[in-house]
């Protein structure tokens, strides 16, 4: 496989071929990555899987017509192809308007350490123990009938250069444990859920991960039906990142939000969650998956999207921020969805102060929350979302945790969940999402209400 | 590139069974965006897949560098990757048998999508935008767009199996955003998430005759601005075509799955109500409920020849007469339950991913009414079009789904526009309250081509056909819109 500084040879060959084809600009990203996943149910390895590709996105410009073309061939003839195919599709382009130019070039500090040879190299073998400790001590409580998850081990080489001489290179690799272990006890079944992330497989910690996810699922045993209705909730930090995540798709990003359909559009730099609820997105804060740049060579810039309640930043790619005026924030994502603007790709939420039992103890009726499950936006304006609670939920009653209840749908505004934080957790977990170097960094969370309008079977 | 040639390195290194899949996939979207062509997009993607059975154990591994030694060297990887998963195994994979086939097939096409200028395509997408921009200054956001995909696979094993497939789909939609009155409203033509798509050639994206959709759509999203919110209560709802499709989707397609009930899919989106005890005795449905997975018919968006596990395409009914009666399956979950053979539902995303269970087309087979009888025949009710979320627990039994555009019915007819629309309900209590379905005259096939399963992730496109039906005494309204 090519890596960095081929890489960037790569993406310059291919930038010179558009300007030789009568380019304007031109933009080549090339990713070249070797992925690796153990996946495990009912206690084995059912499916163990390995990856290798590349994937070259050129943009060729004439004047304001802009062509993209992706392919997964960094042979020379395929790039001669896909530039002869760019230039042909930017020629039948309209010219936009709103386009003014691909990034300037930018100084990018290497961020060290986010290359570990043990994860790049890691054996499939190495996976397998991985997955052998955490199934062993999970069953090591009796009432666990099976586990489940995967391990994934992930090296990406990147590099862009475009014609205006942005020229960046950068490699990484993440590893990720994840565990859904379901108990059982009669008829009966409880369910648990624990996830890691590292840049190192080396620091993945399976015996803490499986015993993590055992206990909750044991404790999930003999669910009650509760009636849906307003509780307060606990979110656990696993909940927190689903909902910062939709959040921010949703609000934070410019497109939505000059498009109109964003519910930043009623706050921006006003008041709309509780003053401890700070948000941000930092690609070079180590404590998360950093990364140096985006798919534009734009260096990864902390934006910070809501500080003490207050929505302050949107994320930019160089397209939306030249429309205002303004410089990319560097979230241009590595493959977008041809529909997608930038997005989050390092998101951060403050800490406070509370530990999660402190949290139970000033709850006086509510629930403990483990995991969101298959949330969708059912109205982005107003960014309500429905959901179901998954993986362990749990009633609280005048300071305790009186046991476990069925899983709960949610319907309800992520705003009103935000401004109704009174706790925020001391401290806060780092988890993965997306596949290229991405993750979010977030606490535990308790809000005085949170709106369940229907409940499941189990 | 000769498929043998893997086959031959897994099995010089112990492999007892191997299968490869050599595939070429190439997609070309056009996005129009608010009056401007936003991107045009090319995506050529090639490479072979590996996937070994040896001590019951598999392994897999992939490569987008398509030469002999290389080739060798992941069919070696995969060996070593099996290796290690029997490691941690509890029960050798046994495989249901199919028989050996030296085979093509190709989706049938009157006008290949690819070949179709680029100046039509555009030309085609920039006047419906134009006129859906034209019908007021409500409507913010505006798109057309259209999709084609084509993908050429060779599959060999070492049973003897050697199949070529071309398969090519495409389609478009249209949607536009009004915002005003404090509302954000989108109408989706001639059904959400991009469109509609048919394995079909050009012919199929005429036929969706989008023009003049885009009038409707534009006045729609404006008129939904000031509609009525949704009722809360419960009352009868009628589902229209495309909002049905995803409800067969999510409540029937999925929990169907044999891989999710036996539990492969734990770790992700969850595992199934439908477990096996029930198989032959669950009542699923009313007794006019009749759902089946068929491979085989028109234009349906998971239409094939063979699935990639080299098992011809089949019909095979999921729910008859309102009772669970089957599951869709591959090779190794079927020969787990004990069945004689695969329903031939084994499909990868491509050529970097193994083949897991997904759906194929699950269509429900059409009633006997007339839509306009079955307006007349509810007394009070809603029906409701398109969707706009959607969201179900992970044993796929709690649902909620919300719809783009709904009518209140009173007293037999259609009347005022309602928005915001939600319905939620539990599967089985849902499928049981359905008394009435619309006649073949009002049944279609819709094709969705995102739908999402397993780890590393795969998106599939798989058809539903169906025709509007009611369902009684549903909770309706949900939330704070």
């Amino acid at each position: 496989m090519k890596r960095g500084s081929d890489l960037l040879e790569t993406a310059k060959f291919a930038v010179d071929l558009c300007l030789k084809a009568g380019a304007t600009q031109a933009e080549a990203g090339v990713l070249s990555y070797k992925s690796y996943l153990t996946r495990f149910a009912n206690s084995e390895i059912h499916q163990n899987v390995g990856e290798e590709n590349s994937a070259l996105r050129l943009r060729f410009v004439l004047g304001k017509r802009i062509a993209v073309a992706y392919s997964n061939s960094l042979k020379e003839e395929a790039i001669k192809n896909l530039v002869e195919r760019a230039r042909r599709i930017a020629e039948l382009q309209a010219e936009d308007p709103d386009f003014v130019s691909l990034p300037e070039p930018e100084p990018i500090e290497p961020i060290p350490g986010i290359f570990i040879e043990s994860t790049a190299e890691c054996d499939p073998v190495e996976r397998a123990e991985i997955v052998k400790s955490l199934i062993e001590r999970a069953h090591q409580f009796k009432k666990v009938e099976a586990v489940a998850g995967n391990c994934l081990t992930t090296s990406i080489d990147a590099a862009v250069a475009n014609s205006l001489g942005v020229e960046v290179t950068a490699s990484a690799t993440v590893a990720r444990l994840r565990s859904n272990v379901i108990a059982a006890d009669g008829s009966s079944k409880g369910y648990g859920f624990a996830e890691s992330v590292s840049r190192d497989v080396r620091e993945l910690d399976p015996e803490k991960e499986g015993e993590e996810a055992a206990r909750r699922a044991v404790d999930s045993l003999h669910p009650k039906k509760i009636e849906p209705g307003e509780y307060e909730v606990i979110f656990l930090p696993y909940a927190v990142a689903t909902a910062m995540l939709y959040l921010s798709f949703y609000g934070f990003t410019a497109q939505s939000y000059q498009d109109g359909i964003s519910f930043i559009c009623d706050y921006m730099g006003k008041k709309a969650f509780a003053e401890s609820v700070n948000i941000w997105d930092d690609g070079r804060d180590p404590s998360g998956m950093a990364f140096p740049f985006d798919s534009e060579g734009v260096p990864k810039k902390k934006v910070i999207l809501a500080k003490d309640g207050v929505p302050t930043g949107l994320l930019y790619d160089s397209y939306y921020a030249h429309k205002e005026g303004k410089k990319s924030t560097g979230h241009s994502s590595w493959r977008p969805f041809m529909f997608m603007g930038a997005g989050p790709s390092h998101l951060f939420m403050g800490t406070g102060d509370a530990k999660v039992e402190e949290m139970i103890q000033e709850t006086k009726r509510g629930l403990l929350v483990t995991r969101w499950h298959y949330v969708r936006v059912v109205h982005p304006r107003k960014a309500v979302v429905t959901g179901m609670t998954r993986d362990g939920t749990w009633l609280v009653e005048n300071g305790e945790v009186k046991g476990p209840v069925m899983n709960m749908r949610f319907t309800d505004s992520m705003i009103s969940l935000l401004a109704n934080v009174d706790l925020v957790g001391k401290e806060a977990k780092t988890l993965p999402f997306g596949r290229e170097p991405s993750s979010i960094r977030v606490p535990a969370l308790r809000s005085k209400k949170f709106r369940f309008t229907g409940v499941t079977e189990y | 590139m000769d498929p043998s040639v893997a086959i031959e390195e897994a099995k010089s290194t112990g492999a007892e069974y191997v299968d490869v899949r050599l595939v070429r996939i190439t997609d070309e979207r056009i996005l129009v965006r608010k009056g401007k062509l936003r991107s045009i997009q090319f995506d050529e993607s090639y490479g072979i897949g590996v996937r070994v059975l040896l001590d019951g154990s598999w392994g897999f591994a992939s490569t987008s560098r398509v030469d002999d030694e290389n080739v060798k060297r992941i069919s070696r990887e995969a060996v070593k990757i099996a290796r290690a998963s029997s490691l941690v195994r509890k029960k050798r994979v046994r495989l249901a048998p199919v028989e050996p086939v030296e085979d093509s097939y190709s989706t049938p096409v009157k006008e290949d999508p690819f070949e179709v200028p680029l100046e039509e395509k555009i030309s085609l997408l920039m006047e419906c935008d134009d006129i859906m921009r034209s019908k007021g200054s409500e409507i913010r956001v505006t798109e057309a767009s259209m999709r084609a995909h084509m993908e050429e696979k060779v599959f060999a094993s070492s049973e003897g199996s050697l199949i070529n497939q071309k398969i090519v789909w495409c389609g478009a939609g249209i949607s536009a955003t009004a915002v005003g009155n404090g509302e954000v409203q989108r109408r989706s033509l001639p059904a959400s998430f991009r469109g509609d798509f048919a394995t079909a050639g050009y012919e199929y994206i005429k036929s969706l005759n989008l023009i003049d959709l885009a009038p409707r759509c534009a006045e729609e999203a404006i008129a939904l601005l000031t509609a009525r919110s949704c009722p809360s209560g419960s009352m009868d709802i009628i589902i229209g075509g495309s909002q049905l499709a995803l409800q067969i989707h999510e409540s029937c397609g999925h929990p169907t799955e044999l891989d999710r009930v036996m539990g492969s899919e734990a770790s992700y989106a969850g595992t199934s109500f439908l477990t096996t005890e029930k198989l032959g005795n669950f009542r699923y449905g009313s007794d006019i409920v009749n759902l089946v997975a068929d491979a085989t018919v028109e234009k349906g968006l998971g239409t094939f020849g063979y699935d990639d596990e080299g098992v011809p395409a089949q019909r095979v009914y999921l729910v008859k007469e309102g009772i669970f009666t089957g599951y869709l399956t591959d090779r190794q979950y079927a020969a787990e339950l004990g069945m004689e053979k695969s329903t031939g539902a084994a499909r990868a995303s491509g050529w970097d991913r193994i083949p897991i269970v997904r759906m194929t087309n699950i269509n429900l087979e059409p009633g006997d009414w007339e839509f306009e009888e079955l307006i007349s025949d509810t007394k009070e009710g809603l029906f409701i079009e398109t969707n706009r979320s959607w969201s179900i627990d992970d044993r796929r039994l709690n649902f909620l789904f919300g719809t783009e555009i709904g009518y209140r019915i009173v007293n037999g007819e259609m009347k005022e526009l309602i928005k915001n629309a939600t319905y939620t309900g539990i599967t089985y209590e849902f499928w049981r309250s359905c008394d009435a379905i619309c006649n073949k005259n009002h049944w279609k096939m819709w094709g969705t081509p995102n739908c999402g399963k397993g780890e590393p992730p795969q998106t599939m496109f798989v058809g539903h056909g169906c025709a509007p039906a009611r369902f009684r005494n549903i909770r309706v309204g949900v939330g704070r819109l």
